[in-house]
C-alpha cells in the first residue's frame, strides 16, 4: 500500500496528522479498538463464544462429563473406615424417620436434611461403609458439574472447566465426598445456590430467584452454620442492587425478585424452627455452642491467624500432617507472588461478589468461634469451598492469558492437588485421619466371647458398635470393675483433647492394678489400642 | 503496513476519579496504622535475630516505608484542579521539538502536530542536533523552522537554550520529537499562566505504543501512575517538576533562571527546583494532551532509566541544599531518592543467600503466622491502595520490569557518587527486535544466584525456615526472569519493518513527488524553495544508500 502524506481536516479532538489513507487508518483502527476492547473487557460469555465457534450441546459437555467421571472415581476409591460423627450419623439414621428426627431434635444440634438423605440410603443399600457413604459420593460427585456450570455462567467456558478440574481432585471435596455427613450435601447446595444467584443477577428471571431460594433453604435444612453463606448471599444481592441504583427499572426487577427469593426461603425454613427450638433447649446444643478448648481440627490451638491459614490450606490442599501444614504456611512468599500477578488485573463485580461470599461467612464463622473454637473448622465452612474453588479457576484464566498456557497452568495445578490428595488419603498423620476401622479390626479378629472394650471418649460408642457390634463396652467413664475371663481391650483416642491421656492412664493402671497385663499395644491414626489379658 | 499509534486519540484518563479519591481517602489512613502496626512490632527489641542482617532488614524496610509513606502523602486527595481558560487566542507560542538522531517517520508527524496546535500564534522550530539535511528539508516542507547549532554542548538542554535565544515568543512549548500534540494542547494550557508566577505547565506523558508492544504496555504501566495519582498529588502540594516533554514554559521564568542547566542529564528536574528556589511554581494539567512512544526493547528501556536514575540521584544532594518551601522539598526529595529503590531490593534478594550460607537470620524465632499477622495487611492493604490509586494500571508487568532494573539503580548510584558525567543517550524509538542479552543479564544472573541458592536450600533440609528462604528465593526468581524476559524474546521482524523500511521509501517517493512538482514548477516560472533544489542532488544518493 502506497503511504500519502495528506493534511487532515480534524475533528474537534484529532491529533491532525496521517500517514496513511483514511481507510486503512479506519480499518486499523478499528482492529487496534477491538484487541483493547478485548483485553480490558471480561473474556467473552461461553455463549457468545458458542455462537462464535458452532459447537453441538453434546461435544461442549463432553470434557465436564470426564472430569464428572475423574471425580466419581477419586471419590470412588475410599481409603478410611468411618469415623466417630460418621458412626454417629449412621447409628441415628438405623432408627425409625420418626425416631431419628425426635433423637436429632432432642439430642443433636445439626438439622436433618442430610440424616433423611442417609435414612434413605441405608433403607435402599444396607448399612455397608460404601452404603452410608453412597449420597455423599453422588451428591459430592454432582458438585463437578455444578462447578462447570457456575464456572460458565460467572466467567466463562475455560474458567467452569478449570473450576470444574480442581473440583474433580480437591482433596477436600473428595475428603467431604467420602463422609457419611451433610458437608458434601453442603458444597453441592451452595454452588447450585451461587450459579442461580449469578443466572439470576444477570437475567433478572424470577425463576432463578425461586431456585436460589430453594438452594438456600437446602442449606439451611443441612446445617445451621451455612446460614453464613446465606447471609453473605444476601449481601450480595444488596450490593448487586447498589451497583445498578441509576438503572431503576432493573433495580427493581432485581429487587422484586429478591424479595420473592426472601419470601420462599422464609416459607421453606419456616418449618424447621421448632425443631430448632426443641434442638437449642437440649443439652447437645448447649455444649456444642460454648466449647471453647478445641482448636481446628481438635489441635487445640485456638483462633490465632495460624488457625485461620491453616484452614484456608486446607479448603485449597486438604487435610495433611502437622508437618506438612506448618512446612506449606512457611511458602507464604507463594501468596506474595499471586497477589502481585493479580495487579492491575482489575475487580469486576462477579470476583467481587464471590470473594464476599467467601469472607462473610468465614467472618462470621470467626465470630462465631470465638464463643466456641471448636467451630472454627472448615468443614463448617464447606459452603465456601466451591466460591474458593472458582475464584482459583478465575486466577489461572485471568492471569494466564493464551489456551496452551491455561491447560498447562491447569495441568500442574491438578497434579499438585492429586498428590496432596494422595497423601491426605494415604498419609497416617493426616489428623483428620481416625482408623477405627484398622484398630478394631487387628483386635478383634481373635476377639473371644468374654472379651470387653473399654473405651475412652464417651462419643466413641457409636463406631465402636459400628466395627464391633457383638463385643460388650465399657465407657471409661463408668464402672471399671471388670471381671471378665477374657481380654479386656482399651481404645482411646482425641488425645489433643484436654484429660485423655490422664483418663486412658488411669483405667490402664485401674486393669494392672487388678492383676491384668498388656500383651499387645498399637498406635493407628489418632487412635491407640491396649490389649489386656 | 502499521498505523502510527501516535495519531490515535489516547483512551487513558489520568484525572484521578472522585469515586478513587473517596476510596483514596480512607485507604490512605488504614495503610499508615498498618504501617505502624507491622514497624512496631518488627522494631522491637526481641524480634532481633542476626543484629548485622537484622540491621539491613531494617535499612531496607525503613526506606520502602518512608517511600510508601511518601507516596501515599502525595496521592492523599487534596483540591482538584480545573482546566482555565484561554485568555486570548493570540498569544505567540515557540514549540520547540528537539532531535538528534530519531528518523524521520517519527519526527514529521510531530512537526505536522505541532503546526495543528490552536488557539495561539504557534512557530514551530524544529532543533535539530543531528545537522541532517533531510531533517531541515522536512521541517521546512511541512512549514516548520529549522535550528541546528554547530556544537552539540549541553545535549537537549544546550539545544533547547541556544533556540531560546534565537526566539522571542513569551511562551515555549517543548515536546520531545516522538510526542504528538493534540490540537487543543495550547487550548488546554496557557490559561494557567493567567496565574503570574505559573513558569511551566506540564502535561501527562501517554505512551500510544503501550497495546502493541509488552515492554511498553509495562513501561506505560509505571508512568500512568507517575503521571496519574502522582503527579496530580504533587501539583496539589505545589510540587510539580518538569518532565521535559508536553509542557509550555513562561519565556520570562526560563531566563530568569538562565535556561535549562546543562550540566545535568535531568536537566528538567534541576530546572523544576531552580524555578522553584526563584518563586516559581509549576501546574499540572492531568488531560492526556501528546501521544509519545515507550521504549519498545530492553536496551532502550534500560538506557532510559539508567538516565533518569542517575540524573535525579545526582541531584539529591541539590535537592538538600535547595532553598525551597519544606512540602517542596521533600516531595522532589521523594521522587529523587525512589531510584535508590534498587538497593532495597539488592537487599531483599539478599535474605536466602545469607541464610544458605551462614544460617543467619534477620528475626529470632519468628513463626511464619506471627510474621504474617503483622506483615500480611501492611502489604495487602499497600497493593489494594496501589490498584485503586493507578485504577489498575500498574501491573505484574510493570512492577517485575521495575525490581529488574534494580542494577540500572546500584549502577547509576556509584555513577552519580564518582560524579561520573553520563552522555544523554536518547532513547531509541523503534524497538531492536533482536535478543538484548546485555541489558537482561543483570536480572538473569540474579535469578541464576537465587535459584542455585533455592536448590542449595533444599538440600539443606525441610525445616520451615529452610522452605521459607527457598520460596522467598524462587519469589524473586519469578520477578527477576518476568522482568529479564522482555530481553530474550526475539521479536518477528514483520512487525518492525514496516516503520523502518517505511522511513525511506516512503521519504523517497514523497521526495520524488515533490521534486516532480518543483520542476514542474521551475518550468514554469514558480519560485521553489531553496531547500527543495538544494536536496535534489542528495536524494539520489540517499535512494542508492537505501537500496
Amino acid at each position: 500500500m502506497t503511504t500519502v502524506l495528506e493534511p487532515v481536516t480534524t475533528g474537534e479532538d484529532d491529533i491532525g496528522v496521517t500517514l496513511l489513507p483514511k481507510v486503512a487508518n479506519r480499518s486499523r483502527a478499528r482492529n487496534r479498538e477491538q484487541r483493547a476492547r478485548s483485553r480490558t473487557r471480561p473474556r467473552p460469555s461461553s455463549r457468545s463464544r458458542v455462537r462464535a465457534r458452532p459447537r453441538s450441546r453434546s461435544r461442549a459437555w463432553i470434557l465436564p462429563l470426564l472430569l464428572t467421571l475423574g471425580g466419581l472415581v477419586a471419590r470412588s476409591a475410599i481409603t478410611r473406615g468411618l469415623w466417630v460423627d460418621e458412626a454417629i450419623s449412621v447409628a441415628q439414621a438405623k432408627m425409625s424417620f420418626p425416631g431419628m428426627i425426635h433423637h436429632l431434635s432432642t439430642l443433636d444440634v445439626h438439622p436433618p436434611l442430610s440424616h433423611a438423605l442417609l435414612w434413605v440410603s441405608i433403607r435402599l443399600f444396607g448399612s455397608g461403609e460404601t452404603a452410608v457413604r453412597l449420597p455423599s459420593i453422588l451428591l459430592g460427585t454432582l458438585m463437578v458439574p455444578a462447578m462447570y456450570l457456575a464456572g460458565r455462567e460467572i466467567y466463562d467456558r475455560r474458567t467452569g472447566l478449570v473450576a470444574a478440574a480442581v473440583g474433580a481432585v480437591a482433596p477436600v471435596a473428595v475428603w467431604y465426598s467420602q463422609e457419611a455427613r451433610m458437608y458434601a450435601v453442603l458444597m453441592l447446595l451452595s454452588i447450585l445456590g451461587v450459579w442461580a444467584q449469578f443466572r439470576f443477577l444477570r437475567s433478572g428471571a424470577k425463576r432463578y430467584a425461586l431456585l436460589l431460594a430453594l438452594f438456600q433453604a437446602g442449606i439451611a435444612w443441612t446445617m445451621y452454620l451455612g446460614a453464613f453463606f446465606v447471609i453473605a448471599q444476601q449481601v450480595v444481592m444488596l450490593l448487586a442492587c447498589v451497583q445498578r441504583r441509576k438503572d431503576r427499572p432493573e433495580v427493581w426487577r432485581l429487587f422484586s425478585g429478591w424479595v420473592v427469593s426472601i419470601a420462599l426461603l422464609v416459607v421453606l425454613v419456616a418449618p424447621l424452627v421448632p425443631y430448632v427450638w426443641t434442638q437449642a433447649h437440649g443439652p447437645n446444643y448447649t455444649q456444642f455452642a460454648n466449647t471453647n478448648t478445641a482448636g481446628t481440627g481438635g489441635e487445640g490451638l485456638g483462633i490465632g491467624l495460624y488457625t485461620i491459614i491453616t484452614n484456608g490450606v486446607w479448603a485449597i490442599l486438604g487435610y495433611h500432617s502437622t508437618r506438612a501444614i506448618t512446612s506449606i504456611v512457611a511458602m507464604w512468599p507463594v501468596g506474595v507472588l499471586a497477589a502481585l500477578l493479580l495487579l492491575g488485573r482489575g475487580r469486576s463485580f462477579r470476583t467481587m461478589a464471590l470473594v464476599a461470599l467467601v469472607l462473610i461467612p468465614g467472618a462470621l464463622l470467626y465470630l462465631q468461634g470465638l464463643r466456641s473454637a471448636e467451630t472454627f473448622t472448615l468443614r463448617y465452612l464447606s459452603a465456601v469451598v466451591p466460591v474458593l474453588f472458582l475464584l482459583v479457576a478465575r486466577l489461572i484464566t485471568r492471569v494466564v492469558w493464551s489456551d496452551v498456557a491455561t491447560w498447562l497452568v491447569t495441568g500442574a495445578l491438578i497434579v499438585g492437588l492429586s498428590f496432596a490428595l494422595v497423601d491426605q488419603q494415604l498419609n497416617g498423620e493426616n489428623p483428620r485421619r481416625y482408623d477405627f476401622r484398622e484398630a478394631l479390626h487387628a483386635v478383634t479378629l481373635e476377639a473371644g466371647p468374654d472379651d470387653v472394650i473399654v473405651y475412652a471418649p464417651t462419643y466413641l460408642r457409636d463406631v465402636i458398635t459400628y466395627y464391633a457390634p457383638d463385643i460388650p463396652k465399657v465407657d471409661a467413664t463408668g464402672d471399671l470393675e471388670i471381671d471378665t475371663p477374657g481380654r479386656v481391650i482399651v481404645l482411646g483416642s482425641f488425645f489433643e483433647v484436654d484429660g485423655m491421656y490422664e483418663q486412658i492412664g488411669t483405667v490402664l493402671a485401674h486393669l494392672r492394678q487388678n492383676g491384668r497385663t498388656i500383651i499387645y499395644k498399637a498406635r493407628y491414626s489418632n487412635v491407640r489400642v491396649w490389649v489386656l489379658r | 503496513m502499521t498505523v502510527d499509534s501516535r495519531l490515535e486519540r489516547s483512551r487513558w484518563v489520568a484525572r484521578v476519579t472522585p469515586a478513587r479519591r473517596r476510596q483514596l481517602r480512607w485507604l490512605i489512613p488504614l495503610n499508615v496504622l498498618l504501617a505502624g502496626w507491622y514497624f512496631g512490632w518488627l522494631l522491637q527489641p526481641q524480634r532481633i535475630g542476626n543484629p548485622y542482617v537484622y540491621a539491613l532488614l531494617v535499612v531496607a524496610e525503613l526506606f520502602n516505608l518512608v517511600q510508601a509513606l511518601g507516596y501515599w502523602w502525595t496521592m492523599h486527595p487534596r483540591a482538584i484542579r480545573l482546566p482555565v481558560e484561554v485568555p486570548r487566542r493570540d498569544i505567540k507560542v515557540d514549540v520547540f521539538i528537539p532531535t538528534y538522531n530519531e528518523p524521520l517517520d517519527i519526527v514529521e508527524p510531530t512537526i505536522r502536530a505541532a503546526m495543528s496546535l490552536r488557539s495561539a500564534d504557534v512557530e514551530v522550530w524544529v532543533l535539530d542536533d543531528g545537522h541532517r539535511p533531510e531533517m531541515e528539508w522536512s521541517a521546512r516542507r511541512l512549514g516548520a523552522r529549522y535550528i541546528s547549532r554547530p556544537t552539540n554542548e549541553g545535549a537537549k538542554a544546550g539545544n533547547i537554550n541556544y533556540a531560546v535565544e534565537r526566539t522571542t515568543a513569551p511562551f515555549i512549548a517543548v515536546f520531545d520529537c516522538d510526542h504528538v500534540p493534540y490540537p487543543r494542547f495550547l487550548e488546554m494550557t496557557l490559561g494557567h499562566f493567567n496565574t503570574p508566577t505559573v513558569a511551566y505547565v506540564q502535561t501527562p506523558q501517554y505512551y500510544s505504543n503501550a497495546e502493541s508492544n509488552g515492554l511498553a504496555g509495562a513501561a506505560w504501566s509505571q508512568q500512568a501512575l507517575f503521571f496519574g495519582p502522582i503527579c496530580q498529588g504533587k501539583d496539589s502540594s505545589d510540587a510539580i517538576f518538569c518532565c521535559g516533554t508536553n509542557f509550555v514554559m513562561r519565556r520570562t521564568a526560563l531566563e530568569d533562571v538562565g535556561g535549562f542547566p546543562t550540566k545535568s542529564i535531568t536537566e528538567d528536574f534541576l530546572l523544576s527546583i531552580e524555578l522553584a528556589e526563584r518563586g516559581w511554581s509549576g501546574v499540572y494539567e492531568p488531560e492526556v494532551l501528546a501521544n509519545g512512544l515507550a521504549p519498545e526493547d530492553l536496551s532502550s528501556y534500560v538506557n532510559q532509566q539508567r538516565r533518569w536514575a542517575t540524573g535525579c540521584i545526582a541531584s539529591i544532594p541539590r535537592v538538600l541544599r535547595s532553598r525551597t518551601r519544606l512540602s517542596h522539598k521533600v516531595s522532589t526529595l521523594l521522587s529523587a531518592t525512589y531510584f535508590l529503590s534498587g538497593w532495597a531490593i539488592l537487599v531483599n534478594m539478599l535474605w536466602p543467600v545469607v541464610w544458605v550460607l551462614t544460617d543467619a537470620l534477620p528475626l529470632a524465632a519468628v513463626s511464619a503466622d506471627r510474621f504474617l499477622l503483622h506483615f500480611a495487611p501492611y502489604f495487602a492493604a499497600s497493593l489494594v491502595t496501589l490498584g485503586v490509586a493507578s485504577d489498575g494500571r500498574y501491573t505484574w508487568n510493570a512492577y517485575s520490569l521495575a525490581c529488574s532494573s534494580f542494577a540500572v539503580q546500584i549502577s547509576s548510584t556509584f555513577a552519580a557518587l564518582r560524579r561520573k558525567e553520563r552522555a544523554f543517550v536518547v532513547t531509541p524509538k523503534h524497538g531492536d527486535t533482536g535478543l538484548h542479552l546485555r541489558a537482561a543479564a543483570p536480572p538473569l544472573i540474579a535469578a541464576v544466584i537465587l535459584a542455585a541458592t533455592a536448590v542449595a536450600g533444599i538440600a539443606k533440609g525441610r525445616s520451615p525456615a529452610n522452605i521459607n528462604n527457598v520460596t522467598f528465593a524462587l519469589l524473586h526468581v519469578t520477578v527477576m526472569v518476568a522482568g529479564a524476559r522482555y530481553g530474550l524474546r526475539v521479536r518477528s521482524r514483520q512487525r518492525a519493518t514496516p516503520a523502518s523500511v517505511l522511513r525511506l521509501n516512503d521519504a523517497m517517493e514523497r521526495a520524488d513527488q515533490i521534486l516532480e512538482r518543483s520542476d514542474a514548477a521551475t518550468s514554469t516560472g514558480t519560485v521553489v524553495p531553496a531547500v527543495f533544489l538544494d536536496r535534489r542532488s542528495a536524494i539520489p544518493e540517499e535512494r542508492s544508500r537505501a537500496s
